[in-house]
Parts: C-alpha cells; structure tokens; sequence
C-alpha cells in the first residue's frame, strides 16, 4: 500500500492550545498514516513539543481535537491514550533513575493485567536491547545517555504500543547512538509500529522518515516527503525566515 | 488617597465611639486594628517580599513582651512601648534573615515557624522574666483602665492608621517596594540588573518584623496583659488568612480584611455560636480556591476589566 | 545518671517510633504531591477522637478504636485531596504556595471543629493498649508505650515495603519522581494522588488512635504533632523515607535526654531549635535529596 494511503492512525485537526492565554498552535493539523514514520520539523519556539503534549493528552487544545484510529481522543487524560496503544517519550528523562532497569519496565507494563504477558514482554525487550539484560538490577539513574533511550524504547515496548510518539529522540546523544536508536526506529516500524518523531536533526530525521511536516510559530509551513522537502531553499526559508540565509 | 471610599471609612471609623458607645465594640475595634497592621506588615513580606512568615507570631510576641517588659523594668513611659517592640522585632529579622534568606520558600516558611515556636517556648518558661504561662501584666498601659475607652481607641486609630500608610507608602511608593516585587517575580533577573538580592530580602524581613513588632507594642499597652499564646499558631493562622482573603499584594485589602474578619468573628463569639473561627477557615479555603487574589484583587481585575472592556491579552 | 540517661533514651525511642511515622506521612504525601501538609496533625486529632468517639461505645477494645480511627482518615484524607487538592493541581504537582495556605486553613477548621463538637476539655479513651509494665534492673518501661513502638515501628516498616516492592507502591514512587514518565506508563496521576494523600493522612489517624490509651487528647493537639512531623520531616530530608525514621528516634531521644539538664517545660525547645538548625546547616536534610536552594 502506498504511503500516503495507508489508513490514518492519529491526527490533529485544526488545534489551538498553548500556556495561559496565549496560544502557542494555531490551528494546526498533522496526520500520521498506519505504518508510518511521520516527522515534525520547525525552528524553536515553533510549537512542536506542545503539539506532542496535545496529542498525548498533557495539554487540552482550546479549539480542536485529536483521534486515533478515528476516535476523537481529545477528551481523554494521558493515561487513557496510552491504554488505547498511544505510547511517548519525552525530550528530557522519560524514565525513573531512582528505581531499577527492571523496575522501570515493570512500570512501563503497569495497565497490563496478565503476567504472563508481562513476562514474555520483558523477556523480549531484554533480548531485543542486551545492554538493559546486563543493568537489569542497576538503578536507572546510572545508565548513560544512550543506554537512557534504550530503556524508554523498551518501557514503551512493554505496553505494545500501536503508534510511538518520540520528542527530540538524539537529543544528548553521539552519532553513533543515534544511527543505534533510528535503527531500532526502523525495526520497530517494520514490526507494525507507527511513529511521530520531533526532531531538530532534520538529516537523520529525512533518513527515515515518509512525510514531515514543517510547523513555524504555532501554524503548518509545509508538509511533503524528505525529497520533496529537500528542495533547494525550501528548508532554509523555514528556518531563516523569508528571504533565506 | 483620594478614592471616596477612604473618606467614607475614616468618617465612619472616626464616628463609631460617638454613635456606638458600647465599650465592646470599641473594645473590639482596637484589637482588630492592631492586627490591621498585623495583616498589613505580613502582606509586605509576602505579596512584596514573596517571603512567607509562618513565625508572624514571633514578630508580634516579641514586639509585645519587648515592650512590656523593658518599659517595666526600666521604668519608662508606656509610649516608648512600641518603638522597643518595632525594634526588638527589627533585630529578629535580622537574626532570622541572615541564615535562612537562601531557602526555598517552603523551608523559610518552617525556619520562621520554628523561631516563632522558640519564642514561645521560653516565653511559657522563663517565669523570672516573663511570669510563664499566667502572662505579662506588671506594665503600664497607655491609659488608666477605666474611663479612657475613647481616648484609646481614637489613639490607636491615629497611630495604626499611621503604621498601615508607611507599610503602604513603603510597598508601593517607594524604590525598595519596587525592588521587592521585582525580586518577588524573578529574583534571577533582579539580581543581573544589579539588585542586591539577599540584602533587600534581609531588609524586607526587618521592615515586615519592624511594624509587626510595633503592633506588639500597641497591643501589649493597650491590652495591659501579654501572655505566650500571642506567638502561638492563632495568631499567625488567623493573619495569613486575613491577608488572604483581603488579597496579597495590595496592603489595604489585608488591613481591612483584618478589621472586618476580626470583628465579625467577635461579634459572632457574643452571638453564642462556636464556630465563628470554623468559618473563618472555611473562608479562607473558599478564596484559596475560588479567589486566591482575595477581595482586592477581585476587585483591581475588575476596574482593569471596566477600563478596557475588550479585555487585555491575558484571561481574568 | 547513667540510669537516668537509659531511662530517658528508652523513653525517647518510644516516643520516636511515632515522630517517625508521623514524618513518614508528610514525606509520603509532600514526595509525591509537593505540598506541605500543614493539617497533618490534624488528621491526628481526627483518629484520637475516632477513638474517644468508638471508646463511648459499649465496644472497649481499642483495637476497635484504631479500625475506627483508619475509616475516618483515610475517607476524610481522601475527600480533603480529592476537593480541595485536586483543584490546585498543575502537571502532577499542587501550587506549592496555595497549597500551604489551604492546609492552614484546613487544620484551622478541623481543630476548631473538633472544638467546637467535643468541647475544649482533655478526653482519654477507657481502657489500655496494654497492662502493666516491664521492670529492667531499676528501669519501669510501661507495655503500652512498647506497643505504641512496636506498632509504629510494624506500621513503618509495611510501608516501606509496600513502596519498595509493590507495584502500586513502584506507581507511587514514579509519580513523585517524575509525574509526566509516569503518565507514559499509564499511571493515572490523579489517582495516585488520591491514594497518597489517603495514606499518608492514616499513618497519622493511627498514630492518633495509637496514643489516646496513654495520653490524653484534646481540639489544639494536631498543630504541635504537626510541628514534629515537619521537624521529623526536615532533620531527615524531605523526600527520604528512611531518613524520618532516623530522625524520628534522633528527635525522641533528644527532646527525652533533654529533661536531664533542662529546666522543666523548655525541652519543647529541642525541636524547633534542632529544625533550625539543620536548615541552617544543611537544609536537605541528613538523608535528604529533593533541591532546598531558591
């Protein structure tokens, strides 16, 4: 099936939401098509992790709304998304270092009821990430940059989410690592897992990614493919302002 | 200044003991225009100074046993009384904001409680000074008992009506107010422009404590007897709720806050109904809630409303 | 001398057990919620006069009387979060400043009801925890007061294992670490809140229940076993559990010690000034972690 025909797993439609009273979108719409990877580039200040705590359910938009799987999400609080498939991780520390590598799966299964489940689940996040096999009893808090990512890949996979939204997830890392977590990325995708993915290193981002869309100050800019993207000046613009560099 | 309503309740306050001369209520009066500054004094601390003094009580107690006791011992006019508690309570912000001005304002507010506990403690004990727990009363007071209800009560009036302007003249008037509400809002940004952050908070402590201590004073030769419970927890409790409700930041909205709550929770206590200070604490979790500006800043979100019917940019 | 430094130390551990759980409850709800719970000490209260209340019944076990004591609370702790907490709540953590002032007021209320209900006078509940006392030697240990230990002491450490080991008490935990990560696991926020608030307020009504066999209780009690949950609190480290344990016993022992050289009536100052002084010298606390600094 074609990119762009694949059923819609989550979209905003026409959101406004910000802090206080000021709006930070402004009637912005993004879509993320089933077995995606959909990107959301902008400068700062642009909007994007607050697009990321309105689709998630930490923010409630004052015009607009959400749905996953055509339900209109928007009234439910995270915790509710999250049990409906929808999994995150934030920019900054979306794990618990005080509590143990193992601890921390077991909590990223919390709303799973069966043990067995459970079980299996870690099992295969262990597997899939040895580096978490080898700290499963070291607190998190200890665990470098990199092998942080990998913990809140595999806390997220415990829930067997259907579609992952990661915020700036090279954030703090090395090249190598990143090329580590992009490629975990593409398995995952493979394996049937959606993604929205905010990034600043837009290279790395149009590695992988099918669409992005490009937000500056709270509005939609453009929206295509990498390539289409890509074109000479088209990013700079967004970036730099009319009249380019 | 010049707002009708200040006319009004001066006309008012000064007609009272004319029109009411029930010693009660002018009795009542007083009190509650001594914690007027008390409400007042503490307001400048917090609504300025974001200092929140979970000690008040200290401030006061101090002030008043200062007074009592040093106008006693050294055989002095009652009038000196509270310019000794206005000096004696400056001296414990000193002592209070030296160590503890770095502290989250959570661990200030403890650090102010425990001094004010201190206090207490020695004041329940130290029998050879301050007669324990029976209280203070060997001072004299501003007027023989009897007879002299007016000339106290219209005495108190000039001078807490005095110590509520300077309080206010202070906050709002003057470039150390204006510093304190910029340290308030960001004490980060006031420091890069130059402010000396630690030694204003040290200095808003010791104004704070200075007319805190001074109502002490009027309180202590007023009253004639000064016992521990005035550093206990009541007293801090019942001010931050008078500011509260009378809305912090404003400095008039706290001391008329105060005279309103203090006397209608008197009068309800003569009705016969317990639970006068139950509602008191219902009130002020009402606010908290509902009206955390308090009655004041109701009131200024309304006149900026009336004066730009558009509404500004941020929502009431 | 010697004898009378063991006696008091012995006294001290006993009163410490309950400093300890009482500091426990405030770490447990400010952890999680970040607000300073001025009314714990009330919610004391609240369980000692459960327990006058259940003692006022034909029923005389005070074992009874502590069931009751828990009912109460923890219904009432959780009413108090979930009405008047809640509102205040911003991204998992309660205005810290609107938080204080509401629990001030919430202890002004509660005491003053309680007041206003059962009158000023002191109350005891009839009948004891336990018979008699121990004789060590030249030393007269009371058996309630080691039950009152032995049960704060049992009460503490069900609660640390229920935090260490539990998933909900894992859920707890994360909440108070890092309220958004948790929300990503599917924890709901809100209700952990609930369920801590609830909790720690219990520790406290038992606590109250606990002691009304052995002392008496009246309206005013709540705000001083406020003071020493915040001392607790404080010379531990805010946010460590182990931490008010220790300080519980530290405080008991010394406030207990204290009688020996000071004049009778000022060891209610060893408190306050060991509070002082350790937010002078070392705000976190002896085992503290959370960020003191402005």
């Amino acid at each position: 099936m074609a990119a762009n025909e694949a059923p819609v797993a989550l979209e905003a439609r026409a959101v406004t939401a910000g802090y206080g009273g000021s709006a930070v979108l402004q009637g912005l719409g993004v879509t993320v098509r089933a077995g995606s990877i959909t990107g959301v580039i902008g400068p700062n200040g642009a909007g994007k992790s607050t697009l990321l705590k309105v689709l998630v359910g930490y923010i409630r938009p004052s015009a607009g709304t959400v749905h996953f799987g055509g339900e209109d999400i928007t009234r439910l609080p995270p915790e509710e998304r999250i049990r409906c498939g929808v999994a995150y991780i934030a920019q900054q520390r979306s794990y618990f270092p005080s509590q143990s590598v193992a601890d921390n799966l077991r909590l990223g299964a919390y709303l799973v009821r069966d043990a067995g489940v459970r079980a299996r689940r870690e099992a295969a996040v262990l597997e899939r990430f040895p580096v978490l096999a080898e700290r499963r009893h070291q607190l998190a808090g200890m665990l470098s940059g990199g092998e942080a990512r990998m913990l809140e890949l595999g806390r997220m996979l415990m829930m067997a989410p259907r579609l992952a939204i990661l915020d700036e997830p090279s954030i703090g890392l090395s090249p190598r690592m990143i090329d580590v977590v992009y490629g975990q990325v593409r398995r995952l995708r493979e394996e049937g897992i959606s993604f929205l993915i905010v990034e600043q290193n837009v290279r790395k981002l149009f590695a992988v990614a099918d669409q992005v869309f490009a937000l500056d100050s709270g509005r939609n800019r453009l929206a295509g493919s990498p390539a289409a993207l890509s074109a000479e000046g088209v990013l700079a613009e967004l970036y730099l302002g009319p009249g380019g560099a | 200044m010049k707002h009708p309503a200040t006319w009004m309740f001066l006309a008012v306050m000064l007609a009272i003991p004319l029109v009411a001369p029930n010693d009660f209520v002018i009795h009542t009066l007083c009190v509650a225009m001594i914690y007027a500054v008390l409400a007042a004094s503490w307001d400048f601390l917090f609504g300025f100074g974001g200092l929140v003094s979970f000690g008040h009580a200290g401030f006061f107690g101090l002030g008043a046993y200062a007074a009592a006791i040093v106008t006693h011992k050294l055989g002095l006019s009652p009038w000196w009384g509270p310019f000794i508690g206005a000096g004696a309570a400056a001296l414990l912000g000193l002592l209070i904001g030296l160590p503890t001005l770095r502290l989250r304002a959570v661990f200030l507010a403890l650090a102010t409680l425990a001094f004010a506990e201190s206090l207490r403690v020695v004041a329940s004990n130290w029998h050879d000074v301050t007669r324990g727990t029976l209280g203070f009363n060997a001072h004299r007071t501003f007027f023989r008992l009897s007879g002299e209800v007016h000339l106290s009560y219209y005495m108190l009036l000039a001078a807490c009506l005095a110590l509520v302007a300077a309080i206010y003249w202070i906050a709002c008037r003057t470039e150390f107010g204006l510093n304190l509400r910029a340290i308030r809002s960001d004490d980060i940004r006031a420091d890069a422009l130059g402010i000396n952050v630690v030694r204003k908070k040290i200095q808003a402590f010791m104004v704070g404590g200075l007319f805190a201590g001074a109502a002490g004073g009027l309180y202590a030769h007023y009253v004639g007897l000064v016992s521990p419970s005035e550093l206990g927890a009541t007293t801090t409790m019942l001010v931050i709720a008078m500011a509260t409700i009378g809305g912090t930041g404003t400095i008039l909205g706290p001391a008329a806050a105060a005279l309103i709550i203090f006397v209608a929770s008197e009068l309800l206590r003569l009705a016969g109904t317990v639970y006068a200070q139950v509602a008191i604490g219902v009130l002020l979790i009402a606010f908290v809630l509902f009206l955390p500006d308090g009655v004041a800043g109701w009131l200024q979100r309304r006149r900026r409303l009336r004066l730009n019917p558009q509404g500004t940019t941020d929502k009431p | 001398m010697l004898l009378d430094l063991v006696y008091f130390t012995a006294l001290g551990i006993m009163t410490g057990g309950l400093y300890g759980l009482l500091g426990l409850g405030l770490n447990l709800i400010f952890g999680v919620m970040r607000v300073i719970n001025v009314s714990h000490g009330e919610m004391l209260t609240l369980g000692a006069y459960s327990a006058i209340v259940m003692g006022m019944t034909p029923v005389t076990s005070p074992w009874f009387a502590i069931a009751a004591a828990v009912l109460v609370v923890t219904v009432g702790g959780f009413l108090v979060a979930r009405l008047l907490l809640q509102p205040l709540t911003v991204d998992g953590r309660v205005h810290e400043q609107r938080g204080l002032v509401l629990t001030l007021g919430l202890s002004f209320v509660v005491a003053n009801l309680i007041l206003a209900i059962f009158g000023p006078e002191y109350q005891k509940v009839p009948g004891q925890l336990a018979q008699g006392a121990y004789t060590v030697g030249d030393l007269v240990l009371e058996k309630q007061r080691l039950v009152i230990l032995a049960a704060s002491v049992a009460i503490a450490a069900l609660l640390m294992l229920f935090l260490r080991y539990t998933l909900t008490g894992r859920a707890i935990r994360a909440v108070g670490e890092n309220p958004e990560a948790a929300q990503a696991c599917g924890i709901s926020v809100r209700r952990i809140h609930l369920l801590t608030f609830a909790l720690g307020s219990t520790l406290a009504g038992v606590s109250g229940a606990l002691i009304t066999p052995a002392t008496y209780a009246m309206p005013a009690m709540g705000f001083s076993y406020t003071l020493y949950a915040f001392t607790v609190v404080i010379i531990g480290g805010l946010g460590s559990m182990w931490g008010a344990l220790l300080a519980g016993f530290l405080l008991g022992i010394a406030e207990s010690v204290s009688v020996i050289w000071l004049p009778s009536g000022y060891n209610a100052i060893v408190g306050p000034i060991l509070m002082l002084a350790m937010l002078i010298v070392r705000p976190q606390g002896l085992l503290g972690r959370l960020s003191v600094r402005a």
